[in-house]
């Protein structure tokens, strides 16, 4: 059973409502924050689940994470939370598939986990 | 009593149902039963996945998509969604003459309250394809919005030309929705294929899982803001809006959905994956031709339909449907008597006055069940 984990506020959020194929990476590549974990905010619980799918069938890794209020415009929403190196490649993939998604937000945030790291 | 009971009221909800089923909805409580969709924690992500995999079992299996596939508690629920969320005022509906009140009732209700009009095609045994297609194609009206059509009849199987009906409705721009509550996991049924606008399904009949969650299963030329919201509450996403949320399935999905039914559902489409709904159609049809068979030209019955399909309607000669189907029970045969909340199907067929005694299968029964009912329904007459 995947363990699921509950961000606090992200001080970088990168493009609201990202339309379908925007290469949105070049803020990202360009190293002005820290690369680790990136999250991709999907319309639903259901297209997360589509989406978490579509990613693990093509090899690329994920996880449905609950977004903190702080960054949602409407209040408790989801994404996929995921290695920045593989943002590009997961949204071609939802492109080609056709499931819609918002924002991709970035780094810098505090994480609780099984581990309980920073 | 028998300790042994013949359980021949499949057409109510399929018994008993596969072990798989019984241990899906025991492994959820037990295991996981978190609320999908409202949290992250282990538990409520685990009843997501299990939603989502029913989702798209289902919508593999219908022909849809995943988000396309709403989960209801019932066909009746669904069917409720269907027409109260689809019509306008104005409309005018068609519906069969073999509806269920499921279909009726709400139509009915709406009618009642002059929101719309409706009209009911008439649909025989003996009727063709063509032969229903020019039933509705003549009762059509300018504001004639959508028809309602019952794949298959709860009191004697027959069925309607689904295919057929769905071309006629894509020609005139019309929405078609099929009352599946019967023909779920008997027939294939093509939502986008048939031009099926909206499919509703009980989990507890053909697709073996148990009460407490079907499915309004969408076609592609529907979109979630063209709904008008039946149920409104919580969604899990979005909560900030007032309003529900403008996407599929979420924008139909209020309040906390019956995961473990849901669990038991999706085990319930594995298994007739597995078994495949020719081999479950010929079984239970092959029961219930079995029976037409040995009391159709007997003069003490009188039978109703053709008997192919898994459901067989009688009445016996001298007794009320409700006689028999007591001493049936007394000696461990479950059948259902009356008018199968279908009064306009038994109009349709002549058992108006009287309604009827109901032998639906499953395959879960045998030829030697059925042999033993033909021997108590001998005794029976003898009484």
């Amino acid at each position: 059973m995947s363990s699921a984990f509950t961000f606090f506020p992200f001080p970088h959020r990168m493009e609201a409502d990202v339309p379908m194929g925007t290469d949105f990476g070049e803020a990202v590549w360009k190293g002005k924050m820290k690369m680790s974990e990136c999250i991709i905010a999907m319309k639903s619980v259901t297209y997360a689940e589509k989406a978490k799918r579509a990613a693990r069938s093509a090899g690329i890794g994920g996880q449905i994470v609950s977004l903190d209020p702080s960054v949602t415009a409407r209040g408790c929403a989801y994404g996929i939370s995921l290695p920045c190196r593989e943002v590009r490649s997961l949204l071609s993939l939802l492109d080609q598939k056709k499931i819609p998604y918002g924002e991709v937000l970035g780094d810098d945030y505090y994480k609780l986990s099984d581990n309980n790291y920073k | 009593m028998k300790e042994k009971l013949i359980y021949f009221d499949n057409a109510a909800t399929t018994f008993p149902k596969p072990p798989s089923v019984s241990a899906a909805v025991k492994g959820c409580i037990e295991g996981y039963g978190g609320n999908p969709g409202r949290g992250a924690h282990p538990l409520a992500e685990r009843a997501s996945e299990v939603i989502y995999a029913c989702r798209e079992s289902a919508a593999d299996l219908f022909g849809s998509a995943p988000e396309r596939v709403i989960f209801t508690y019932s066909a009746t629920h669904a069917l409720n969604f269907a027409v109260k969320g689809l019509l306008r005022r104005g409309d005018h509906v068609l519906i069969s003459g073999m509806s269920h009140n499921a279909v009726y009732r709400p139509v009915y209700a709406m009618a009642e309250r002059g929101e719309i009009t409706f009209d009911v095609y008439p649909h025989s045994p003996d009727d063709t394809a063509e032969d229903t297609v020019r039933g509705i194609e003549h009762l059509l009206k300018p504001e004639t919005a959508m028809v309602i059509a019952t794949h298959m009849s709860n009191i004697t199987s027959e069925t309607e030309p689904i295919a057929e009906i769905g071309a006629l409705c894509r020609r005139r721009n019309i929405k078609l929705v099929v009352d599946g509550a019967q023909s779920g996991g008997h027939l294939p049924i093509d939502v986008t294929g048939m031009n099926v606008t909206a499919l509703c399904l009980p989990g507890h009949k053909g697709l073996y899982g148990i009460q407490g969650a079907g499915m309004l299963i969408l076609g592609e030329d529907v979109s979630a803001e063209a709904f008008t919201t039946v149920i409104e509450g919580g969604s899990g996403i979005h909560s900030l809006d007032s309003a529900m949320p403008h996407l599929l399935p979420e924008r139909l999905e209020a309040g906390t959905p019956g995961t473990p039914a849901i669990a038991g559902l999706l085990a319930g489409l594995d298994w007739v994956k597995q078994v495949g709904i020719p081999e479950l159609h010929e079984h239970s049809a092959a029961l219930s031709s079995y029976l037409w068979n040995c009391i159709a030209d007997d003069p003490f019955y009188t039978v109703y339909g053709s008997g192919y399909g898994g459901v067989v309607s009688f009445n016996v000669k001298g007794l009320s449907p409700a006689e028999v189907g007591k001493q049936l029970a007394d000696h461990g045969i479950c059948t259902r008597v009356g008018y199968h909340c279908a009064p306009l199907a038994h109009r349709s067929v002549g058992s108006y006055e009287t309604g009827s005694v109901r032998v639906s299968f499953s395959h879960m029964n045998s030829i030697r069940e059925v042999n033993t009912l033909l021997h108590e329904l001998t005794r029976v007459r003898k009484r």
